[in-house]
């Protein structure tokens, strides 16, 4: 039996409303991936290994099929070419229904090239394709009670040839839950704090990159690897410090800061939908595994280096959220929230699910996007802020950066105030110019806004926003 | 009354016993009452005997006393040293100290005191404390599993004196672990239910003043580095008890991690009825009421709730909550629903905290003397103490064949030094004969006297009858329950008349010594007697089996259909009153009827089902096949000898039994049971690899493909896989079979092309490619070696007594590839069995219809290799397939 769930108001902006999809009372949805198959239909893998066809997913009575069953641990799907592409734990895997049931006919492996070891956090992500048509799959190192099997490619991002043949394309991962190709074909990923990696983050996947775990270093040594090996990884530097040392370092794109912005982020979109779902087109969405929310990212590239600001978004969903992605409901674009905490804490009231947001056109008052521009930042807003409380004194603002150490995670450490010196008000509101002294370069820079409000005396719909300034503009 | 008593009164008051032993001449050795008297007071102990001899009478020794010290107080021992008989009610334990004088009686006592204080002691324990529910629960398990079928039904007062909560429910989850010789069975008690029983046995312990009901709970408060399951609870680390007035962790001081606290108290309900309670906890919770689990919310988990539901009668309950924390945030509430209201908090008013505090008898003033140790021990070994209570020690009396009764233990008057039974005088009378014609005692008695000797020696009468005797008492019968609505057939222990031709002997050994219970929804439970029991299962089959009704009907799998359909909720609906295969029945949870076939005699069942009343008078088994009109003339003619054939056909099909129409599957979250279609499950697999697919089959008979190696890995039967390692928590574990019947097959590449007949097996070889399913949804899994592709399906048929495994292979490649084989089976011995049958060491039968295999040795293995012979297709394309049977 299938028991309707009630639409709900979330508990953050007026402007999205969250519905769930209704689940049979013996399906478990630990999501692990999703895709949109067309006409209110989505595919659903689990972590069971299971994956559902769930037609009319968002009426109150949608049907499901078990589309397939026996994958392992599959945490991401993609479609294409006629065929659904899934990423288990040890293989990338292409799947095809035939006869037009639902259900699988077909299973072919793709690429098998990584190893495992048995291990439970031996987690395989994506894939998804870049411009080149190749596939890209990040693998997560083994975590907990050691020893554990040493298996090559841990902790890698993999690049994989249509015809299913292997290359390491960066290393340094830890736990890089989340995996997206931007609209301009570039890649990106997610990476959870713990060891060797102070802070969760967002990080531009180039061929050739460290992203600081050492954990899987050996592989760079086989034939496959496209990363030079990094030598000994120093233990304790600033992030910024490890530059010098090691050259392929990669710093990320944006740091998420501890409990300010979740604790573990996962799965992300990219705003697609020409302002169809709200003001934040181009902007990333990513979820966060630990805090049911979604928090939203806009990147620029500054000097070569791909940056920005996260910002607070939805929250207030039913459980950690693994995985985010675009379906359609009667011409307009819904945001699904994948779910499931099981193996690690999460808030919320529920353990496993699928909800499904969508924008009912009430735009809130927000800080749009924050850029890095010489000597401070262009904060745009989605409505005129009042220009009595454009001034100095509306804001506060804190830097800090990471250090790359064995312990799990980092403190914030070096933290300074940088001033806001000066505030310009542009476009009748809609953007300000802030002037800061001190500003540092491998540093987050977090923002508040306690003193500003729009023309109704409103507050932003957010507390803060936080630019991870790698590279300042013009310096 | 125990077991000696019993005895001791049944030959005092039966005079016509003594007068057969009197004018029955030398015949009268042979008196059973006799010989199980010789039994129970350990003659052969110190006398030796023929081992025939000994077989036939046994051996009953002491309890071991390498550990007594640490379970038993000084005072106890000094009483029960004083005077065995009186201190403890009932004891073999003959008198050593008779005709010695009182003051050197105390000297003596107290030596040997300190020398057995010294044998893991001395005693000491600490308080403890507990709900005095829990005393009552211990009482009714004490009546109701069945303690006082040979124990009186108030307990036994002189334990308060003897030793502590701690050491008694040790004591009895294992008393064969101190006490082998049988004499106190265990009755298959877990940690909760020997606690509550060491209660009620030990109540007189309590301080009175440690009863007065307060407001509130008792809270314990323990640390933890894991987290943790209700019975790691007796190792947890107590950090602090705390009075508490609810269920909460607001009001209660606490670490941020790393904690789990117990509640304990009474919970008062207002009024009887299905009371609602809920726990909303992060992480795992627990909620015992009156001993019972009513919520189950373990694990780490976020802040999520789990309820249930449960009738209660108006009043105080005994109330236990157990929460523990491991990392992140921690919450805790509870709340209830009376009956037809809503969800609500519980008031404080409705817990009370009313402990028992027992304080174990030590004795701070006592300290081992090493002088009077020494001195205990010699006193120990100068009265052979040891031929009793130590396991192996050599006998120091008489060969039992050149005794004279008229001296020694059995003299009218026991010389100082050797031990005084107080036997009386027409026991002495009995057990003299008994030595007179002790050669006699050297035959082997008839299975049946065999039987009775033990039903005698083990007190087995006091429950169960056989031929016309023994059976419960009218007290015990009152007090047995039962969760089932079967009559006295579901809640008495059963009469074991003919119960050697009713089942099996390794049936009978599971029960007498595994611990199978058969029946669990009866109160009373089978107790544990251990290996003094060896032979019984032996002697039952002996005495009473019938030839012939052994013999197994015909099978086929037609006629097992049948059964199965007769079994079902479209047939009989015999699993209406019966569990099958663990899974539930739907209405009174009868004997599991999966295990049937396991357990009972072919000839026994038949009758039993054609005449349910005559074989097993009062049963509540309704006569289905014997009637006038058959129910199902349609099948198999509506004769009722062969549908009984048929229900036994298809209960011989074992662990791959497929499940019978209308078994509701039970909902266990992560059993994983094929019903219809195969259930494919990705594992990581013990003895296979992290990349498995298990594969499990409606037929009970499942197979695990290791895509690391591209091979069929193993096969089973029965359960397919319970996925909770991998689906539980952060999972990750190594799976294996549920099942039974593991047949690993041989490593490597099923397939092969080999240069030469004597080019060695490849190691690995072959690449997984995936699966296709066919049109029964079955999976083909594909592999490629080179420009050779194999796809392997492996498809469990039904088949006498099991089930056997069909692997189909079809070969493809672009050009035609010569010496390409298939190896069947390797091991170290496969014999050729004909019609192209081999026999893979003696158990594992293989069958190829079509193409002649060949055996070959290879380093000290046997390999089976099927040649496939490739055609080539229109396409231009080669192609072959080979097909072989797995019966193990």
């Amino acid at each position: 039996m299938i028991v309707p769930l009630l639409a709900v108001m979330i508990a953050m902006d007026p402007g999205w409303s969250v519905g769930t999809v209704a689940q049979p009372d013996d399906v478990v949805l630990e999501v692990g991936g999703m895709v949109s198959l067309g006409d209110g239909s989505i595919m659903v893998c689990t972590r069971r290994g299971e994956s559902w066809v769930i037609e009319q997913a968002f009426s109150d009575e949608p049907v499901y099929t078990l589309y397939a069953d026996g994958l392992h641990e599959p945490l991401g799907l993609l479609k294409e070419d006629g065929w659904i592409y899934a990423v288990q734990r040890g293989e990338l895997s292409r799947m095809r229904d035939v006869d037009g049931d639902n259900r699988i006919d077909q299973i072919e492996t793709v690429c098998d090239d990584w190893e495992i070891s048995g291990n439970y956090h031996e987690y395989a992500f994506g894939p998804r394709i870049d411009k080149e048509g190749n596939f890209w799959v990040t693998l997560n190192k083994p975590f907990g009670n050691e020893p554990f099997g040493k298996a090559n490619w841990r902790g890698w991002a993999v690049r994989i040839s249509p015809e299913g043949k292997m290359e390491g394309a960066c290393s340094g991962l830890r736990s890089p839950a989340g995996i997206e190709i931007s609209p301009g074909g570039e890649v990106f990923y997610t990476d959870n704090q713990g060891e060797w990696c102070g802070a969760s983050k967002l990080a531009h996947l180039e061929v050739g990159d460290f992203h600081g775990h050492p954990h899987g270093i050996d592989s760079s040594s086989l034939d496959a690897s496209l990363v030079e090996h990094p030598g000994e990884v120093p233990d304790g530097l600033l992030m910024p410090e490890v530059v010098g040392e090691i050259p392929h370092f990669k710093l990320p794109a944006v740091w998420f800061p501890y409990d300010r912005m979740g604790r573990s982020p996962s799965g992300m979109v990219w705003d697609t939908t020409g302002g169809a779902f709200g003001p934040f087109e181009g902007q990333v969405y990513v979820g966060d595994q630990y805090a049911p929310i979604v928090m939203r990212v806009d990147l620029e590239q500054v000097e070569g280096h791909w940056q920005g600001a996260c910002f607070p978004f939805l929250e207030g969903f039913d459980c950690g959220i693994t995985r985010l992605s675009w379906a359609e409901d009667n011409g307009s674009p819904v945001l699904l929230v994948g779910m499931t905490d099981r193996g690690w804490p999460s808030l919320g009231s529920r353990s496993d699910g699928v909800q499904h947001v969508r924008f009912n056109g009430q735009v809130p008052f927000a800080v749009k996007t924050m850029r890095a521009r010489p000597g401070g930042f262009r904060l745009t807003f989605t409505e005129s802020v009042d220009s009595e409380t454009a001034h100095p004194d509306s804001f506060t603002m804190r830097s800090f950066t990471y250090r790359l150490h064995s312990p799990y995670g980092s403190p914030e450490v070096d933290v300074d105030e940088p001033v806001i010196e000066s505030v310009k008000i542009l476009e009748g509101g809609l953007v300000l110019d802030i002037q800061v002294e001190g500003l540092r370069e491998g540093y987050v820079h977090e923002l508040e806004f306690p003193g500003l409000r729009n023309g109704d005396g409103d507050e932003l719909s957010h507390e803060r926003a936080c630019y991870t300034l790698i590279r300042v503009p013009g310096s | 009354m125990t077991v000696p008593q019993a005895f001791l009164l049944l030959l005092t008051v039966v005079p016509g016993l003594l007068m057969g032993c009197d004018e029955g001449g030398p015949a009268a050795v042979h008196l059973p009452e006799a010989e199980v008297l010789m039994a129970q007071s350990n003659c052969l102990g110190c006398h030796e005997a023929e081992s025939s001899t000994v077989a036939r009478i046994g051996l009953m020794p002491g309890p071991r006393l390498d550990a007594v010290g640490g379970r038993m107080s000084p005072a106890s021992m000094r009483a029960f040293l004083t005077d065995p008989g009186e201190a403890k009610p009932g004891s073999p334990m003959p008198s050593m100290l008779h005709g010695m004088p009182s003051e050197g009686q105390e000297e003596l006592i107290e030596s040997l005191v300190h020398y057995l204080q010294s044998l893991g002691g001395p005693f000491v324990a600490d308080s403890t404390k507990h709900l005095p529910v829990e005393i009552e629960h211990g009482r009714v398990l004490y009546e109701q599993v069945g303690c006082i079928a040979c124990h009186d039904a108030g307990g036994m007062g002189h334990l308060a004196s003897k030793t502590s909560i701690e050491a008694m429910s040790t004591f009895l989850q294992d008393p064969l672990h101190v006490r082998p010789s049988g004499r106190m069975p265990g009755m298959q008690l877990d940690a909760r239910e020997a606690v509550a029983i060491a209660t009620f046995l030990l109540r007189d312990q309590v301080e009175p003043e440690g009863l007065s009901p307060r407001q509130g709970l008792v809270a314990t408060m323990y640390r933890i580095d894991k987290p943790i399951v209700p019975e790691m609870l007796p190792e947890l680390e107590v950090d602090h008890v705390m009075a508490v007035k609810n269920i909460g962790l607001d009001d209660l001081p606490h670490p941020d991690d790393f904690f789990a606290i117990r509640f304990m108290g009474m919970i008062h309900m207002p009024r009887e009825g299905r009371w609602g309670f809920r726990l909303t906890s992060d992480d795992g919770s627990w909620l015992y009421i009156d001993g019972e689990e009513v919520v189950e919310h373990g694990g780490t988990h976020s802040n999520t709730s789990r309820e249930n539901f449960v009738q209660l009668d108006k009043g105080a309950h005994g109330f236990e909550l157990l929460y523990f924390e491991y990392t992140s945030y921690e919450e805790l509430s509870m709340e209830w629903r009376p009956p037809g209201g809503e969800w609500g908090p519980v008031p404080d008013v409705a817990f009370s905290a009313e402990l028992a505090t027992f304080n174990p008898p030590v004795d701070p003033s006592f300290v081992i003397d090493e002088k009077m140790r020494v001195e205990g021990e010699s006193i120990f070994r100068k009265f052979h103490c040891a031929s009793c209570h130590v396991p192996g020690a050599p006998s120091p009396g008489l060969p039992l064949a050149s005794l004279d009764p008229e001296r020694g233990c059995l003299s009218a008057n026991v010389r100082p030094g050797l031990p005084s039974y107080g036997f009386t005088d027409a026991q002495r009378a009995m057990l003299s004969d008994l030595v007179d014609g002790a050669t006699l005692l050297a035959q082997a008695p008839s299975p049946g006297r065999s039987v009775n000797h033990a039903m005698e020696r083990f007190n087995c009468l006091s429950c169960h009858a056989r031929d016309g005797t023994g059976g419960v008492s009218s007290e015990l019968d009152r007090l047995l329950v039962s969760e089932a609505d079967l009559g006295d057939e579901g809640r008495l222990p059963p009469d074991l008349t003919g119960v050697g031709n009713k089942l099996n002997e390794d049936s009978i050994w599971n029960v007498l010594l595994e611990g199978e219970r058969i029946r669990p929804f009866m109160s009373v439970r089978m107790p544990e007697y251990g290996d003094v029991l060896i032979d019984l299962p032996g002697h039952f089959a002996d005495a009473d089996a019938l030839e012939g009704d052994e013999v197994e009907p015909a099978f086929s799998i037609e006629i097992a259909a049948v059964g199965q359909q007769l079994v079902g909720d479209k047939g009989f609906k015999c699993i209406e009153c019966h569990v099958f295969d663990g899974h539930p029945s739907l209405g009174q949870p009868g004997p599991d009827l999966a295990d049937t076939h396991e357990r009972l005699r072919a000839g026994w069942f038949t009758s039993l089902v054609l005449d349910p009343q005559a074989v097993n008078p009062g049963t509540h088994m309704p006569a289905f096949l014997a009637t006038d009109q058959p129910v199902f003339p349609d099948l198999l003619e509506g004769d009722p000898q062969q549908q009984a054939d048929a229900i036994w056909s298809y209960l011989s099909l074992g662990a791959s039994m497929p499940l019978p129409s209308g078994v509701v599957v039970d909902a266990s979250e992560y059993r994983l049971d094929p019903v219809d279609d195969p259930i494919l499950f990705g594992v990581f697999m013990e003895g296979v690899s992290p990349r498995t697919i298990a594969v499990g089959f409606p037929e009970r008979t499942h197979v695990a493909w290791d895509s690391e190696s591209a091979r069929m890995a193993m096969a089973w039967r029965g359960d397919f896989m319970n996925a909770r390692g991998t689906w539980h928590q952060r999972a990750g574990a190594l799976e294996r079979p549920e099942g039974e019947d593991v047949l690993e097959l041989p490593p490597g590449p099923a397939i092969t092309a080999l240069a030469t007949s004597m080019s060695p097996w490849p190691e690995a070889g072959g690449i997984s490619e995936g699966n296709r399913r066919d049109e029964d949804r079955i999976p083909i899994f594909m592999s490629r070696q080179g420009d050779l592709t194999i796809e392997e399906r492996a498809r469990p048929y039904l088949w006498a007594g099991g089930s056997r495994l069909v692997r189909s292979f079809q070969v493809r490649s672009t050009q035609h590839i010569s010496g390409l084989r298939l190896r069947a089976a390797l091991g170290t011995r496969i014999d050729d069995a004909g019609e192209g049958q081999w026999l893979v060491d003696d158990h594992v039968r293989i069958t190829s219809r079509n193409v002649e295999g060949a055996v070959r040795i290879a380093e000290g293995w046997q390999e089976l290799l099927l040649p496939i012979r490739m055609l080539k297709n229109d396409d231009g394309t080669w192609s072959g397939v080979v097909e072989v049977e797995v019966l193990w």
